[in-house]
């Protein structure tokens, strides 16, 4: 072993009180950190595998002539441009090698008319509900009723939405055609007894064109669930492509008609003309040209919608799959480029970038947990620098020596790094390794959330940090760090100190 | 032979306002093999002086000549290895590396040279802890030893790279009057079948007279006498 090392070693047992204090410290921070690192970690991980798998697909296309890029978070209520030609592009898009599959849909924030007055704002979501289902390898998970059937009209209503329409309007949805047993609601909606009115159907009111937008009254024909997420993805109803265009004004849009179903129900007892002029000021913001959809509308007109010939009608967004294990990033890059190469007049947009509010909270969270890991890290290299230093001026007269026999400048540096290096490599490495286990073992305990906050910072429904072995890196990278940045400054002093010393202070 | 040749040295210190001159006009050589002594009464430069003989400190004005090296024009890293190579070093208060044994202590300035091989290190310090006599205490540390003892290692590390002088400021002044004269009757020992030039200040009477020559420092400036 080299004298250096051999002199480290033994000073480190010399002052055990000094080594152990920094030792822990050591531990305690690269713990900490490793902690943050795993949770960050499974929160990236978590959000993209749910939010990809369950809600957005890896990509989505929308028009683009599109400027907005949060298409499927927008809070401004601006809707998404039209996608007029689906039956036209789909062929082309297939043809880019690197998606696999696609599913063509319509994403708009919308109004929630009741009778009381206020709206509540939503996002609603124009499906396929067979096709969605596969696409997103069943992603609803049915609490009440069932799914829309082939061609049937109808809306399926998040328990999320269901929730929070009790909680403005006193009303409880529950599906057509469903029994509804009181025994079985929460608690806060039983403790509403008599006076609790059920709801099982909703007028939608779309924010699209100007003058355009459309009431409709849809039934409620399930109550789901999104399998991960739910609190946030739950944001959005789903409901069959025909209400949804008609909702947004992609059909008949100079003519204000309102679509109520058959069995219009007795709740909605107010003059929905009336509530429309009651809104329509606010609705003049909102500027969507509607021309193109026009021409598309007598197509659609003359021929009944089936499974086929649906997809000759107006969409907005097509949510992507790709072929596995490719870079989202480049993939993007490439597909847009080949968009504009064959003219296809559409946008690639990256999940993360189209869900933006989720996305930004996660960001938020992350930031959160970096600046914490970060204050973390500078606290342990303030306390260990001050350790450190204080150790260096306590051997001023031994390092004196030391200089005036003949000891370089270097091999003192080399002395000190070895010691702290020591250490680090030990207790930052027991901490690194407690960590890990405690990840693991968090793992292991399932422990799961409905809270929103939460679920965004687990990335799912239960928490799951996770290290993979750049993640591990990094937290050598952060111990490497905080022994360079904490040693810099004893190593300053303990290079200042001259062969006088030696004598000086004896 | 001269191994240390002074010239003209001048030593200031700054106390605030007032500036201290601790050595005046210091003219001086010490001849290869001598074994002289620094004599002076308290704060009269004797340490000073060993200092700028040694290489650890440096003079307002005037030369240092060891060994033929003029040490004004040195960096850092020269100056550590001419000391290194040249100077052996005795403290009053011993100053051994705690962490190291007898043994290890003694071989470390070999270590530093990067010159020998490791036998040869070992049979170098094996060889002088035979000449102090502390071969008993080989793998005793620093704090297990008595003060004695202690400088007997630190003597054994000063010659064991076999410098051109060694330099010793009061180096029995941490001992008991008996055990400081063992200790430079050792030295003398060494100054003889080594041919080891020896510099040490005292104040001592009892131990000047081991000296072969003495230099009388007195308010910084040497005696004439
Ligand atoms: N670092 C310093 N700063 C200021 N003045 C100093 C310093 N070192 C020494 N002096 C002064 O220089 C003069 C010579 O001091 P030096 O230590 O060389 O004397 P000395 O002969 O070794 O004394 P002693 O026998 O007490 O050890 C003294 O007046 C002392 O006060
Ligand atoms: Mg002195």
């Amino acid at each position: 072993m080299p004298i250096e090392l051999k002199i480290a070693w033994r000073n480190l047992f010399r002052h055990k009180g000094k080594s152990l204090v920094i030792g822990l410290i050591l531990c305690l921070g690269t713990f900490i950190m490793t902690i943050g690192n795993g949770v960050i970690n499974g929160l990236n991980t978590g959000l993209q595998e749910n939010i990809v798998n369950n809600f957005s697909g890896d990509l989505v296309l929308v028009s683009d002539k599109q400027i907005e890029k949060t298409v499927l978070a927008s809070m401004t209520g601006h809707t998404l441009k039209p996608i007029t030609n689906y039956s036209e592009l789909k062929p082309k898009i297939l043809t880019i090698s690197s998606i696999d599959k696609i599913l063509p849909a319509g994403a708009g924030y919308v109004w929630v008319l009741n009778e009381n007055g206020n709206p509540l704002d939503q996002y609603l979501l124009g499906v396929d509900i067979e096709s969605y289902s596969k696409f997103f390898n069943n992603n609803l998970i049915i609490e009440k009723g069932s799914l829309l059937k082939k061609d049937q009209r109808g809306v399926l209503v998040s328990t999320r939405m269901r929730d929070w329409y009790f909680d403005f309007t006193d009303s409880w949805t529950v599906p057509i055609n469903t029994p509804f047993d009181i025994t079985t609601a929460p608690e806060k909606v039983q403790k509403n007894g008599t006076s609790l009115q059920i709801k099982n159907s909703i007028v939608y009111m779309g924010l699209s064109s100007k003058n355009a937008s459309l009431d409709i009254l849809t039934d409620v024909i399930g109550i789901v669930k999104f399998k991960e997420l739910n609190s946030i993805l739950g944001f959005y109803c789903i409901v069959d492509m025909s209400s949804f265009r008609e909702c947004m004004g992609y059909f008949e849009s100079s003519n204000n008609t309102v679509y109520i179903s058959k069995k219009n129900k007795n709740l909605m007892t107010s003059d929905l003309e009336s509530i429309d002029t009651l809104f329509n000021d606010s609705f003049e913001t909102i500027n969507e040209s509607t021309t193109e959809i026009k021409n598309d509308l007598t197509k659609i007109k003359n021929i009944a919608p089936s499974p086929l010939t649906e997809e000759l009608g107006t969409y907005n967004i097509i949510f992507v799959k790709l072929k596995k294990d490719l870079n989202l990033h480049k993939t993007i890059t490439k597909i847009n480029t080949l968009l504009k190469e064959k003219k296809i007049p559409l946008q690639a947009i990256s999940w993360n970038e189209a869900i933006g509010m989720f996305g930004q909270i996660a960001m938020l969270m992350k930031g959160a947990l970096f600046l914490f890991v970060l204050f973390i890290f500078i606290v342990a290299i303030i306390i260990i620098m001050n350790t450190l230093s204080m150790a260096t001026m306590e051997r001023i007269p031994e390092i004196g020596m030391m200089r005036a026999i003949g000891t370089k400048k270097r091999f003192i540096q080399t002395m000190f790094l070895a010691e702290t290096g020591l250490l680090s490599f030990v207790f930052g490495g027991l901490g690194i390794l407690i960590g890990s286990i405690t990840i693991i073992g968090c793992r292991l305990l399932n422990l799961s959330t409905t809270h929103e906050m939460l679920q965004i910072l687990y990335g799912g429904d239960t928490f799951s940090p996770s290290l993979d072995l750049i993640s591990v890196s990094l937290c050598v990278l952060q111990l490497g760090l905080i022994v360079c940045l904490s040693s810099i400054y004893p190593i300053y002093l303990a290079r200042k100190i001259s062969p006088l010393d030696s004598v000086l202070r004896s | 032979m001269a191994i240390v040749e002074l010239k003209n040295i001048n030593k200031d210190y700054y106390l605030g306002t007032t500036v201290v001159h601790a050595l005046k006009n210091i003219n001086l050589t010490i001849e290869k093999g001598s074994f002289s002594a620094i004599v002076g009464p308290s704060g009269s430069g004797k340490t000073t002086l060993l200092n700028i003989i040694g290489c650890i400190d440096k003079s307002n004005s005037g030369s240092v000549q060891i060994h033929g090296n003029q040490i004004d024009s040195l960096t850092d890293n020269q100056l550590t290895e001419l000391r290194l190579f040249n100077i052996g070093f005795i403290f009053q208060s011993f100053h051994l590396i705690p962490v190291l044994n007898v043994l290890e202590n003694i071989e470390f300035p070999l270590l530093l040279m990067n010159k020998y091989s490791k036998k040869e290190i070992r049979m170098k310090a094996l060889d002088m802890m035979e000449a102090v006599q502390i071969t008993d205490q080989k793998n005793h540390r620093p704090p297990e030893l008595s003060g004695g003892q202690r400088q007997r290692v630190a003597i054994a590390r000063a010659l064991v790279t076999n410098p051109e002088i060694v330099l010793a400021d009061e180096p029995t002044a941490n001992l008991d009057s008996e055990t400081g004269s063992v200790i430079l009757t050792l030295m003398k020992n060494l100054n003889k079948t080594r041919k080891t030039t020896f510099l040490f200040s005292t104040h001592d009477p009892e131990i000047l007279k081991y000296a072969d020559s003495s230099i009388t420092i007195r308010d910084g400036q040497i005696d004439a006498n």
